[in-house]
């Protein structure tokens, strides 16, 4: 085999694409030839770069894709589909479908119909113009619950959707249900986890708007603080400089100025600057 | 006998999960709106991103988003498991976005390309960079790899674009690849190998 069928054959081989036979001949020219090995290297690296580079699928336009489609086959522009969507058929404006696909094997509450607690994966959220929240679960076959938002049995579900769903178009779903509660200590709690913790910006920015009514107490604060120093995605960081601001306080200023010492987003940085100006404060520590 | 009632009596005493395809296929074939919406579910995440990194617009991502889902719930009932579900979805979803491309380049896209002072400028090229910038990584490399990345996917062609990415981030075989653009293994695993090459050339820095 020469170098530069090996070479040609080299990404087939790291994506599994070879049969047994084409890949002992792969690496028994690979095991004699120094120049093949480092191709070989390299092209590895290729891969685990291009891995570090792989784009999040965007939660809120996740989220968008699927309410407009259940819009668009719950109002067709042609007359007839060929089944009927029942759930999908009320009016948009009325009803909001979230989907969700997560938490499979979880126990459910106890106190809807079922006696006993029964394993569940809950896949959508839904919530009406009234304040109902319902919730479609699927055991060993797909169900509803219902209940408006102070039913601690829903908001249990949802509480756990924000943590343990891993579909991030349901997280945001859920975030958008629960900001209307995030005077309660567990949703709050709930919401500053993700914010914390949450892998995906569009989840976080929905807890951040969730948190907007909270944003004066001390624990936000103090969140929106860690979040400012440590979150990658500037946009986050914007939000969070902007909550922080709704209450001017003297110990922000030591965690702005180390922002501006190390904040490399210049819009960021505009906004920290501001801040600090507003404050009378050097935007640089001495 | 409502949707979910026929769903239960086609599948009998079954039950769907997330692994149970054809049944969920057949349940929404036979009117379950759930089990279509399941498997939607299924695919959406993958359907989206695909379009979004072939296309670079959100916007238009979407659009082919609800247009692919809109076609597979009109004519899944045509849906005769000659293939797999996956193939026949992707085969839709390629090929509006490749349609769309096709669109693009006729309307000339208000033409991409730009002349400046400098010369000619490509304002896909620019329009990749502002993303770049206004997403920083907090990590220079990766910031400046990223924007790299992002620079040599657009000098693909769009059947290379989508091949690498069917083939990397989404982990398909190329043999299906192959199947859902209608060409052969061989030639998909050209086209890989031709995307591989330019990334290669192109990351040798970082690589």
């Amino acid at each position: 085999m020469t170098c530069e069928a090996v070479v040609k054959q080299l990404p087939l081989l790291l994506y599994g694409e070879l049969t047994f036979d084409e890949e002992e001949a792969v690496y028994q020219h690979v095991d004699t030839c120094a120049a093949c090995q480092a191709e070989m290297a390299k092209t590895a690296s290729l891969h685990r770069r291009l891995d570090e580079a792989e784009p999040d699928v965007d939660a809120m336009l996740l989220a968008n894709c699927r309410r407009k489609l259940r819009g668009a086959i719950a109002d067709p522009p042609q007359k007839q589909s060929w089944f009927t969507w029942n759930w999908l058929g009320k009016p948009a404006s009325a009803l909001t479908m979230l989907a969700m696909g997560f938490f499979g094997g979880q126990m459910l509450p106890r106190n809807f119909n079922d006696p006993a607690p029964t394993a569940s994966r809950v896949r959508f959220v839904e919530s009406d113009a009234a304040g109902q929240v319902r919730i479609v679960l699927e055991d060993s076959r797909q169900r509803v619950v219902s209940g408006d938002m102070d039913d601690d049995s829903i908001r249990a579900l949802l509480l756990r959707a924000t943590r343990e769903s891993t579909d991030p178009g349901v997280r945001v779903g859920t975030m958008d249900l629960l900001k209307t509660q995030s005077e309660s200590v567990e949703v709050k709690r709930a919401l500053l986890h993700a914010l914390r913790n949450d892998t995906n910006a569009g989840v976080r920015l929905k807890a951040l708007e969730a948190l907007r009514p909270s944003a004066a107490q001390d624990d936000t604060r103090r969140v929106l603080a860690e979040v400012l120093l440590k979150d990658d995605n500037p946009g986050v960081r914007t939000q969070a400089v902007d909550l922080l601001m709704q209450r001017e306080a003297p110990e922000l200023v030591g965690v702005l100025q180390e922002i501006m010492s190390r904040e490399d987003n210049q819009y960021v940085r505009m906004k920290v600057q501001r801040a600090l100006a507003d404050m009378n404060a050097s935007a640089e520590t001495f | 006998m409502s949707g979910h009632g026929q769903a239960v009596a086609a599948l009998g005493a079954k039950t769907y999960t997330d692994y149970d395809e054809a049944a969920l296929i057949r349940a929404a074939q036979a009117g379950d709106q759930y089990a279509f919406e399941r498997l939607v579910q299924l695919y959406d995440q993958n359907v989206l991103r695909l379009a979004v990194n072939l296309l670079r617009s959100p916007e238009d991502a979407s659009d082919i988003y609800q247009e692919a889902f809109l076609r597979v719930y009109r004519n899944l009932h045509t849906f005769r498991f000659d293939c797999s579900f996956h193939t026949w979805l992707y085969r839709i979803v390629t090929n509006l976005c490749l349609d769309h491309l096709r669109k693009r380049k006729v309307r000339r896209e208000e033409s991409t390309v730009l002349d400046t002072a400098e010369g000619p400028v490509d304002r896909m090229e620019i329009v990749m960079e502002e993303r770049a910038e206004g997403n920083p990584q907090r990590n220079l490399i990766s910031q400046q790899l990223n924007a790299r990345i992002r620079e040599v996917l657009s000098t693909l062609t769009a059947r290379e674009r989508m091949v690498f990415e069917m083939r990397h981030y989404q982990g398909m075989r190329l043999k299906a690849i192959g199947e859902v653009l209608g060409t052969t293994e061989e030639a998909a695993k050209n086209c890989l190998f031709r995307a591989t090459q330019k990334m290669r050339a192109a990351l040798g820095d970082f690589v």
